[in-house]
């Protein structure tokens, strides 16, 4: 399956790993400034915020472990002997799994045959059965693995609780991904149109404006119709259009520090525009950025969900809160109602969306200098 | 109203104010205590975040929702305000004590006629019935001075001039015919011609009502022309109160002897400013004793540990000090300023026909209908070592003038010719970049204009990085240690981010910005205007010093005609975009020949006795450069104009080889 280089292990690894280290070294650099370290102590002053965060650090170690795998040599299911390749004797590797899929192994393996109630020890749903008299009989038979699954299991038997932690890695890649696409885009364009003003601006605020007039969900479809549909690409799709916001914002924000006193001082040093730009302006606009970020998070995954359920998400084949939902969507008309899929996205969504609203508005009151 | 023994209107006494932050609290507002009669003007003067304007608050029941008043009283017509509720307050604040405020244009709300808002005021606190509104909102606009008040009354605030904004303000303060009016800063935000306006006007109701006045102020020059009694305000505490005369003869508060001689005069020329060292202590600062011992060159063990008690000198004239009474160290007169008589060979800059236009778009395509004449035609000449200041009112064009110089506005026609070789004018952005270093400017704001996200080191490195790009990092090193410490800043400052300084300390690395570049030409635009009169001394002392160390050349943009006597060689007086007289500063100081330098060396209010000095006052406004006046730009002000003076601009004539003026009569 790994076909391609996108999808190997070692190149996701690879960037998983220069992720973290890049976001380390950006934290790093940030810590060594006096205002970004006062922000910081604002926030740990702040206790709804910690705990935020200690919540989004364990479904960003989730992720992690989700994004990084190794392949395993393929065994032999019975006698568990290493197989090996039968001209050249090389050792025969499996397709792969993440980490996670190492650690959920145990509780994944527990396949059932159907729906089960959250931690039930019969099937949900009654099957007819020889009675020992010998009469046909409804009766919910037991599980195979009782009171093992925490949220249910659903209609081939797949344990819920996985896909849930499953789908937490394509949530946060969504909010990542469309950011960290987005904000170069917006920070090249919003920075430059502010400080030139004139046919740059011009050009900017026309692209703009002709993006963001163009409804969201109907670029989003035609996006994936013509690239097809997949994590990178609705990444990609959600962060073309959502630059433009920030884009914007940042424009405005440029064009009050070009006025500023201390660019105007190093205009009349004879800096050249574009070293103003990176020393001053940039800088000066990171804190917009950040606070952006970290609020439209929320957003962002919430629409992948809400894209994956119209359909025009992430394919079938990536298991994400949306396609959970809209699974539930048949079994909410069934008698009795299966509501545990849902209930399990929801409280999984939530348990993200909720703490990273508190911890966005926590980061902006501790950067935005006018809440101060 | 039960009768009144006293014959004080307001008496405070022990007013202690806190601002609640927090769990800490900060004192704002230590020990005022004051007392002001019918018709009388108190002067409240102080540096920044004294604490005048929370004072002042407070007996009007304004104070923001976390100060609290923590002790004292202020007795008002033998009530205290301070421990009255809040509806019989009301009945006081608004009507019997009034208040104007130092931003006219704030202060009025943009959407509606300021008939309307007068008459609201007429309407909620007197309770005037609608016919008779009409008639009084045009009577007291009639009161302030207000040309055509029928027509005035339907116009919306945008439309009127700064000073006929603060005379709407004062005329809304006037609609209850208070007893008391507390004028906070009333002038700072107008220039000097319509400063003097303003205050003739106060001057003019405190005689014909009787309204007792509380001028609030950092300006001891207008305090010494207007008030009867002035309180000095340091760090929260009055220090002091006396006569006007007494005070200003004999100081005895050792803050207030400093602040007296820190004021830049021409007495003070060839010597140096006695300079209080320090800034003032900001209000959570936790100082034992004296709050002025720290800057105090008299302070002993004894102020450091006991804070002095107020005690009367003579009558009438308190002061809050241990050792009133100690002479000073004497101002060590600089003899080092003295230059060479004879000019170097080479001007440094050499600026002829400079204008700067900027045009006026308007319609969907922004077709240029018209243009702005923000500098229109100036000449003037800067020869190495020399100060030339440029004065002139808001918007006459100083700083643009100062910014096209340095290349931040764009130049219309005019040369700019540096060290008599190359003119600047017209020369490719990047054949301009090298000369860029060799002039300078340093802005007003001691705030905006240091990036606050790059350390100060950062700051001044920038300029060497594109104009010495051999130096190695050691030398760049080396070089800013010399620089921040020629400033007068400690070493480990270069590490440090802005907002760790205060006001001045800010100036100097804005300066030391500046010099790390070598430049021969600096602009200093303001650069004392938003700093306390103690700092602004250092700032100036510390100007002089480079000078004469570095053969620097200062192009001094200003209004402060007292810096401009202290510190200028020549003065070249603008008005409305062209220099209107131009010449040596004793020359144009004591025999101004151009009708609008006269005006303004009158308004300018001075510490020398105010007496014997022509009392002339320009009416009107500066006039918009959109349109400016035909011929003369002066004429509709001017008290000489004539018909010739409408229709044909004046020429420019001599009266020495260094002085000379554009106008058709010269005064003589
Ligand atoms: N809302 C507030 N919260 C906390 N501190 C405040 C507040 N308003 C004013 N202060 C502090 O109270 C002190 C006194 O302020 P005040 O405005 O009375 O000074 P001032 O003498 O009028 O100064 P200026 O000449 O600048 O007008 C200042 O140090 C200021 O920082
Ligand atoms: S009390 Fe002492 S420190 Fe304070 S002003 Fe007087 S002499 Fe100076
Ligand atoms: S030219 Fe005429 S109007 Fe202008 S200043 Fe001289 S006298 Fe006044
Ligand atoms: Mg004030």
């Amino acid at each position: 399956m790994p076909a391609t280089l996108f999808q190997s292990w070692w190149f996701q690894n690879l960037f998983t790993l220069s992720l973290l280290a890049g976001a380390a070294l950006l934290a790093w650099r940030l810590s060594r400034r006096e205002y970004w370290r006062n922000a910081f102590h604002e926030i740990c002053r702040n206790r709804l915020a910690v705990i935020s965060f200690v919540i989004l650090c364990g479904y960003g170690a989730i992720a992690v472990l989700d994004s990084i795998g190794w392949r395993r040599p393929l065994r032999h299911p019975e006698t568990g002997e290493i197989a090996r390749h039968p001209e050249t004797g090389k050792v025969i590797l499996d397709q792969g799994a993440s980490a996670l899929d190492y650690l959920l192994a145990p509780i994944s393996a527990k396949r059932e045959k159907t729906y089960s109630a959250p931690l039930a020890t019969t099937d949900y749903t009654p099957t007819t059965a020889m009675s020992p008299t010998g009469q046909p009989q409804r009766v919910h038979a037991p599980l195979a693995y009782p009171r093992s699954h925490l949220l249910g299991t659903d209609r081939i038997g797949q344990d819920v609780f996985c896909q849930a932690c499953k789908s937490i890695r394509t949530g946060i890649i969504i909010g990542l991904l469309t950011t960290i696409l987005a904000v170069p885009f917006a920070l090249i364009f919003g920075t430059a149109a502010g400080y030139y003003g004139g046919w740059i601006d011009d050009a900017t605020q026309y692209v703009c404006t002709v993006l963001s007039s163009i409804p969201t969900v109907l670029f989003i479809a035609a996006f994936m119709i013509i690239f097809g549909q997949g994590l990178p690409q609705l990444a990609l799709a959600m962060g073309i259009a959502s630059w433009t916001g920030l884009c914007r914002l940042l424009r405005g924000e440029t064009i009050r520090l070009r006025e500023t006193d201390f660019v105007l001082a190093a205009k009349a040093m004879g800096v050249p525009s574009w070293r103003i730009i990176l020393r001053h302006i940039v800088p000066n606009v990171l804190h917009l950025i950040l606070i952006t970020t970290v609020i439209r998070f929320s957003s962002e995954v919430l629409a992948e969900a809400a894209f994956t359920y119209l359909g025009i998400g992430v394919g079938a084949d990536t298991m994400s809160w949306g396609a959970m939902i809209n699974d539930a969507r048949t079994e909410l008309t069934r008698e009795p109602i299966i509501w545990w899929k849902l209930a399990a996205a929801f409280t999984f969504m939530v348990g993200l969306v909720l703490p990273a609203n508190l911890f966005g508005d926590a980061v902006r009151d501790a950067l935005d200098p006018r809440l101060r | 109203m039960p009768s009144q023994p006293e014959q004080h209107l307001l008496t405070v006494s022990g007013l202690r104010i806190a601002f609640r932050q927090g769990d800490a609290g900060v004192t704002a507002v230590q020990d005022a205590s004051f007392a002001i009669k019918p018709g009388e003007m108190l002067a409240l003067v102080g540096e920044s975040g004294s604490g005048k304007s929370i004072t002042a608050l407070s007996l009007l029941g304004l104070l923001p929702p976390n100060a609290v008043v923590e002790a004292g009283q202020a007795h008002f017509q033998g009530r205290d305000v301070l421990a009255l509720p809040a509806s019989e307050r009301r009945a006081i604040a608004g009507r019997r004590i009034a208040m104007i405020f130092q931003e006219p244009m704030t202060a009025l709300n943009p959407v509606l006629t300021v008939g309307w808002q007068i008459g609201e005021v007429l309407k909620q606190h007197h309770r005037l019935p609608r016919a008779g509104r009409q008639r009084r909102v045009v009577d007291l606009l009639t009161q302030v001075g207000i040309p055509d008040p029928e027509q005035r009354a339907s116009d919306y605030p945008h439309q009127l001039s700064g000073g006929m904004r603060q005379r709407v303000m004062i005329a809304m303060a006037l609609a209850g015919q208070p007893e008391l009016l507390i004028a906070d800063e009333p002038t700072t935000a107008l220039d000097v011609t319509v400063q003097a306006q303003i205050m003739d006007l106060l001057q003019t109701l405190r005689r014909q009502y009787g309204t007792a006045i509380l001028l609030i102020t950092h300006n001891l020059a207008l305090v010494n022309e207007q008030a009867d009694r002035v309180a000095v305000m340091y760090a929260g505490s009055i220090v002091e109160t006396a006569g006007c005369d007494d005070l200003f003869r004999r100081p005895a508060h050792p803050y207030t002897r400093l602040l007296l001689r820190s004021i830049p005069s021409v007495d003070q020329r060839g010597q140096r400013l006695a300079a209080i060292t320090g800034s003032v202590p900001k209000p959570e600062e936790e100082i034992p004793g004296c709050r002025f011992a720290p800057r105090c060159p008299l302070a002993t063990p004894q102020c450091q540990t006991a804070a002095p008690l107020f005690r009367d000198l003579a009558p009438n004239h308190g002061v809050a000090c241990h050792l009133a009474d100690t002479p000073l160290p004497e101002a060590q007169a600089d003899a080092a300023v003295s230059k060479d008589d004879a000019p170097p060979p080479t001007p440094v800059l050499q600026v002829t026909g400079l204008q700067v236009w900027f045009p006026r778009q308007s319609g969907l395509f922004r077709r240029t209908t018209g243009y702005v004449k923000a500098v229109d035609g100036i000449d003037f000449t800067l020869w190495p070592g020399e100060t030339l200041a440029l004065v002139g009112e808001s918007g006459c064009g100083k700083t643009t003038a100062g910014k096209a110089l340095v290349g931040l506005a764009p130049i219309n026609a005019g040369s700019i010719v540096v060290h008599g070789k190359t003119d600047l004018n017209g020369l490719h952005p990047r054949a301009l970049r090298p000369f860029r270093q060799t002039i300078q400017m340093i802005f007003q704001d001691p705030f905006s204009s240091l990036d606050p996200r790059l350390t100060i080191g950062e700051t001044i490195a920038e300029g060497m990085e594109i104009h010495q790009p051999g130096l190695t990092s050691n030398e760049r090193q080396t070089r800013m240690t010399d620089l921040i410490a020629k400033v007068g800043l400690p070493a480990d400052a270069l590490r440090r981010y802005p907002h760790q300084f205060s006001g001045g300390q800010r100036q100097r690395i804005g300066l030391a910005r500046s010099l790390a570049v070598n430049p021969a030409v600096v602009i200093c635009d303001e650069c004392t205007s938003a700093l306390d009169v103690s700092v602004q001394a250092q700032i100036l002392n510390l100007l002089k010093d480079l000078q004469h160390e570095l053969g620097l050349a200062y192009l001094f943009i200003t209004h402060d005609l007292g810096v401009v006597s202290f510190l200028a060689e020549r003065i070249a007086v603008m008005y409305l975009g062209r220099i209107v007289e131009h010449g040596q500063t004793a020359e144009v100081m004591t025999s101004p020949r151009h009708p609008y330098t006269k005006a303004l060396l009158a308004a300018a209010p001075t510490l020398d006795s105010a007496d014997g000095r022509p009392k002339l006052r320009l009416p009107g406004d500066v006039p918009s450069p959109i349109n400016p006046p035909t011929g003369c730009h002066f004429h509709p002000r001017c008290a000489c104009a004539q018909e010739v003076c409408r229709t044909t601009p004046p020429p420019s004539v001599s009266f020495s080889p260094t002085h000379s003026c554009t106008c058709h009569f010269p005064v003589d």
